[in-house]
């Protein structure tokens, strides 16, 4: 797999990266994305819409993420509701920014940092 | 979930996304109130207060982080587009942004003038609470404001209670004098409190104080800095060490020095002319025995005025000392208090504001142009703008794109404006005749906020236009049309049209204002003075004799001649032998002696007492000369009525005096003042002559009541020498200045100037604000034909078709370029009326600067009206004759 293209997008951002994690799990809309994060992170990182889909837009105009046409939501209500979803750019350059992460971690355990980090 | 039914929080929240840019919201305004509705219905459902709160909380603060990103990208994506297409039409883009670099470096650099000189607070602290107050008589001597009594300055000390202090300045005091033998020091007599209302500070020793200025206190005084660095070498001991002063022929008091002033205190401020380095308390009872408080000094007087005072409380309170003054006393003045800075710029602020007006019109002028040029260069892109709207660009985008450039364009500008600003004030404070603080023009905060709300003025007034009438275009008209050059046409040209006109108008403003001037000026030079200073060469004399002086006024009163003691005596043959030498050299047509040189603005005046003529409420004040025979021949001074003196008006005789036409219609009306008589310094004299009215101060200087008395019958130390010479007077002051020291070695020249210099100097002003008016003019008018040029070139482009179809149906040449011409004639003619209006209505405001001439002077309307409607005439002939020559089958056919 190419690395070269996904480097040029990291590191991501905090609020970036949650919001592409929360879509590798499959389309989303806009409020479940928010609610995902929310819980996920325990509360700590809760996006506003205005900043959700600012990130929407970059994460559009870069490529990493696409609308999906035409969805549903699960419930079968008739709003129009625009989903999203990662491309394999997107897919490589969050699995990219995880193992940078969890190499980082690596570090600071190995140093006497981090004498009593939890594993997740 | 279902849809929430609180309608108002919706609208609520759609107001809030009004708050993000056009393009964000049509992209997913939608599905953020989407998002919001799904979160409140979850928030309500828990029905938390806390969490309702932190949850609109985010919100806010959702919107608070995203739309200032959200507009910034956008705005860098706008600049970023406009520099693309600056850079590719760099001609666009240089004309432009020379042109706004004028504009906005011109009224820069004049307003860093008026800043210095007008704006900026004294370098006092508090400022703002200094007052400078002034005595204005009501009656009869001749002056609008005067400087104080002594009895006023104690009035003012004890009974205003919104000063926190009052001082006053003698300027005229006494000469300190060192051992050393160096030139003595000018001492200057003020109050002790003068320093506290200036808050002055002390690097050595004490201020003066109030027990200073009791009579019979030892004589002190205080220098200043500079004086202390440059002649006793920043040495402490200065402090203690003792002066003397001369007090009567022969005899000299001591003087200490008990203070050392801080450098920042620089006073009077700012005159750097009047160069006062020491100070000394005022004794009155010492200074001026027996005199009266009423009609002495000359005090010039300042106060602080307390926290929370106003003006008008002041000013009232000022009345009232006035008014109890008047009816208790022989004083019948009204006092006035002027804000400190005010009275300091004095007559420099009205020519420079002038001048900022008139460099504010260039600069409307030169955003006009800018305008024009974007709307020429907008309308070629009419097709890109209508494909951009139809693509959802919003017509908002396309106006933010081009206020966008047009912020570019000026935002350059405005950096080349600076370099201009600096380089033009720098020239300004060289050229510019002596103006109060000129010398602390610079560019501080004040003026670089200037220069940026310049920026932002300019950006919307090129901009605005543009924007708006690219982003009002019908799509559909506008695509259609794609390919097509008219049609459109119209729509263009109205802005356009208005832009030129506008900019026609204002031209012809600066055009009157600039006529009006000159007419001013060449008037104020035409002016009959009433003397004719062409060859006549001044030289400032004084000698000291040293023979004691005695009492001659009883004698005099007894046997009603002139009395002259050994000094007067020696006074006078001296001054005759000086007459006697320097009329007998080579060149020299006549020569005059006088106590007072006219053409410098000065005045010496006596109080009086008018003889045979009608009561008068009070002593008046007259202006007083000695002069001899010649004096008058010199300077070419006419004879109204009587006799000018001669050699029987001498000691022994009559005393006899000549008055000017205005003292003599002032206080002898409706008759002949020949044979009335004068009581001058007590003694009574007889008028035998009256001259026509001069003009001392100038042109623009009012005439008051003169009285001369002949040199033979009133000697003084010092005077001027008055030399009129044959043909160029160049080596006749060296001349006449070592005749003169030659006679006696007791002899000090202290200058010699010509008179035409001293008229040139009082001109000078004048001179000056014409010529820079005159400047910013030709400039705003030729700025405003290339406008007219531009619009004319493009509209002619645009109307080839339209000239191609005329000569195609048998237009002659001639007619097309008479085309062309009304065209432009027409822009013309309604700029001219517009203009015209402005002109009367702003006339008004600079009618302080004119001589001689109203505001609405027909002949000046009128020729600038004329000069402006040939000047366009004449600019539009290059375009016409373009235009003349256009192919009809080449028009036709390129579409």
């Amino acid at each position: 797999m190419p690395h070269d293209d996904v480097a040029e997008f990291l590191p991501l951002s905090p609020p970036v990266f949650h919001v592409m994690v929360s879509l590798a799990d499959g389309d989303r809309h806009g409020y479940a994305i928010i609610k995902e994060v929310a819980d996920r992170t325990g509360g700590a990182e809760r996006l506003g819409a205005g900043t959700l889909y600012a990130i929407i837009k970059r994460l559009l105009a870069d490529g990493l993420i696409v609308e999906v046409k035409g969805a549903r939501s699960i419930a079968g209500d008739f709003e129009r509701r625009r989903y999203y979803r990662l491309t394999p750019l997107g897919r490589r350059v969050a699995i990219a920014e995880a193992e940078r992460l969890e190499r980082a971690v690596a570090a600071a355990r190995s140093s006497k940092l981090l004498a009593r980090l939890r594993s997740a | 979930m279902t849809r929430s039914a609180h309608p108002r929080l919706r609208r609520i929240y759609r107001a809030l996304l009004r708050l993000l840019p056009f393009e964000f919201r049509a992209e997913f305004g939608e599905d953020m109130e989407q998002a919001f509705c799904d979160e409140h219905d979850d928030v309500s459902v828990r029905r938390k207060r806390p969490e309702a709160v932190g949850f609109w909380m985010r919100t806010i603060k959702d919107f608070a982080r995203t739309a200032p990103r959200e507009h910034w990208d956008l705005l860098r994506q706008d600049v970023r587009i406009g520099v693309r297409l600056l850079a590719r039409d760099r001609a666009f883009a240089t004309a432009a942004i020379l042109t706004l670099a004028l504009g906005i470096g011109g009224t820069t650099a004049i307003f860093s003038v008026v800043n210095a000189v007008v704006f900026r607070p004294l370098p006092f602290p508090e400022p703002n609470r200094l007052v400078e107050i002034e005595s204005i008589p009501k009656k009869l001597t001749g002056w609008t404001t005067e400087s104080l009594a002594y009895a006023q300055f104690t009035a003012l000390r004890t009974q205003i209670s919104v000063f926190d202090g009052v001082g006053v300045e003698h300027a005229g005091g006494y000469q300190l004098q060192d051992a050393s033998g160096r030139p003595p020091i000018p001492v200057s007599l003020v109050s002790a409190s003068l320093f506290r209302v200036f808050r002055a500070a002390v690097v050595a020793g004490r201020l003066l104080d109030d027990s200073d200025e009791r009579s019979g206190a030892p004589l002190v005084v205080v220098i200043s800095h500079r004086l202390w660095t440059s002649r006793f070498g920043s040495d402490l001991a200065i402090v203690g060490r003792v002066f003397t002063r001369a007090v009567n022929p022969g005899e000299s008091r001591p003087v200490t020095v008990v203070g050392v002033l801080s450098p920042d205190f620089v006073f009077p401020y700012p005159m750097a002319m009047t160069k006062e380095d020491a100070w000394s308390p005022l004794q009155w009872d010492t200074e001026m025995p027996g005199a009266n408080p009423y009609l002495t000094f000359s005090l010039d007087a300042f106060a602080r005025m307390r926290p929370g005072a106003s003006l008008t409380a002041v000013q009232t309170q000022l009345d009232t000392v006035a008014r109890r003054m008047a009816a208790t006393t022989e004083t019948d003045c009204q006092l006035r208090a002027t804000p400190l800075r005010d009275a300091v710029a004095g007559n420099a602020r009205t020519p420079l504001l002038a001048f900022l007006g008139a460099v504010s019109v260039l600069l409307l002028i030169a955003c006009a142009n800018v305008a024009n040029l974007m709307l020429a260069r907008a309308s070629a892109r009419q097709q890109e703008f209508a494909v951009r709207t139809a693509l959802g660009a919003g017509r908002f985008r396309v106006a933010r794109q081009l206020l966008t450039e047009a912020g570019l364009l000026a935002g350059a500008g405005g950096a080349l404006g600076l370099i201009v600003a600096a380089a033009g004030s720098g020239a300004f404070v060289r050229i510019s005749p002596q103006m109060p603080r000129l010398q602390e023009t610079h560019v501080d905060v004040a003026v670089l906020v200037f220069a940026a709300a310049t920026v932002i003025f300019a950006t919307l007034v090129a901009g605005l236009v543009p924007a708006f009438q690219c982003s009002r275009g019908n799509v559909a008209e506008a695509l259609s049309r794609a390919g097509t050059s008219h049609g459109t046409t119209r729509r263009w040209r109205r802005p356009l049209g208005l832009l030129v006109t506008a900019q026609l108008a204002l031209a012809l403003m600066l055009l009157v204002g600039a006529g009006l001037m000159m007419n001013s000026f060449v008037r104020l030079i035409r002016f009959d003075l009433g003397l004719n200073p062409t060859g006549v060469v001044a030289v400032d004399y004084s000698h000291r004799i040293t023979v004691p002086a005695s009492r001659t006024l009883a004698e005099e009163k007894q046997r009603g001649v002139v009395v002259f003691d050994e000094l007067d005596r020696r006074t006078a043959a001296f001054s005759q032998a000086m007459i006697d030498r320097a009329s007998a050299l080579p060149g020299v047509v006549r020569v005059g002696l006088t106590d007072n040189l006219p053409l410098r603005g000065m005045h010496s005046s006596t109080s009086v007492t008018i003889e045979d003529g009608p009561p008068l409420p009070r002593q008046p004040l007259v202006e007083t000369r000695s002069a001899t025979p010649g004096y008058f021949q010199a300077l070419g001074i006419r004879l109204d009525r009587g006799r000018w003196f001669d050699a029987n008006d001498r000691e022994g005789s009559r005393r006899v005096a000549i008055v000017n036409q205005t003292m003599a219609r002032r206080f002898w009306p409706g008759g002949s003042a020949l044979g009335k008589h004068v009581v001058v310094n007590g003694r009574r004299t007889e008028v035998i002559g009256v001259i026509k009215d001069v003009y001392h101060g100038g042109a623009r200087d009012e005439i008051t009541p003169e009285i001369y008395q002949p040199y033979a019958q009133r000697p003084r130390a010092w005077g001027t020498l008055v030399v009129k010479g044959a043909n160029d007077v160049r080596g006749i002051e060296g001349a006449v200045a070592s005749a003169v020291r030659g006679l006696d070695g007791g002899v000090k020249i202290s200058s010699t100037r010509r008179l035409e210099d001293l008229w040139s100097a009082l001109l000078a002003d004048l001179r000056f604000t014409t010529w820079l008016v005159s400047v910013f003019t030709l400039l705003a008018v030729l700025l405003a034909l290339v406008g007219v040029h531009g619009v004319l070139r493009y509209s002619i482009v645009q109307r080839r078709r339209e000239l191609g179809i005329r000569v195609a149906l048998g237009a002659t040449r001639s007619g097309l370029v008479a085309l062309v011409i009304g065209q432009a004639l027409r822009y013309a003619v309604a700029g001219v009326l517009v203009g015209l209006l402005g002109a009367v209505a702003a006339g008004r405001l600079i009618r302080s600067l004119l001589f001689g001439v109203m505001p609405t002077d027909a002949l000046t309307l009128a020729s600038v009206t004329l000069l402006l409607l040939g000047v366009v005439s004449f600019a539009a002939l290059w375009p016409a004759r373009r235009a003349s020559r256009v192919d009809p089958v080449a028009s036709l056919r390129c579409e």
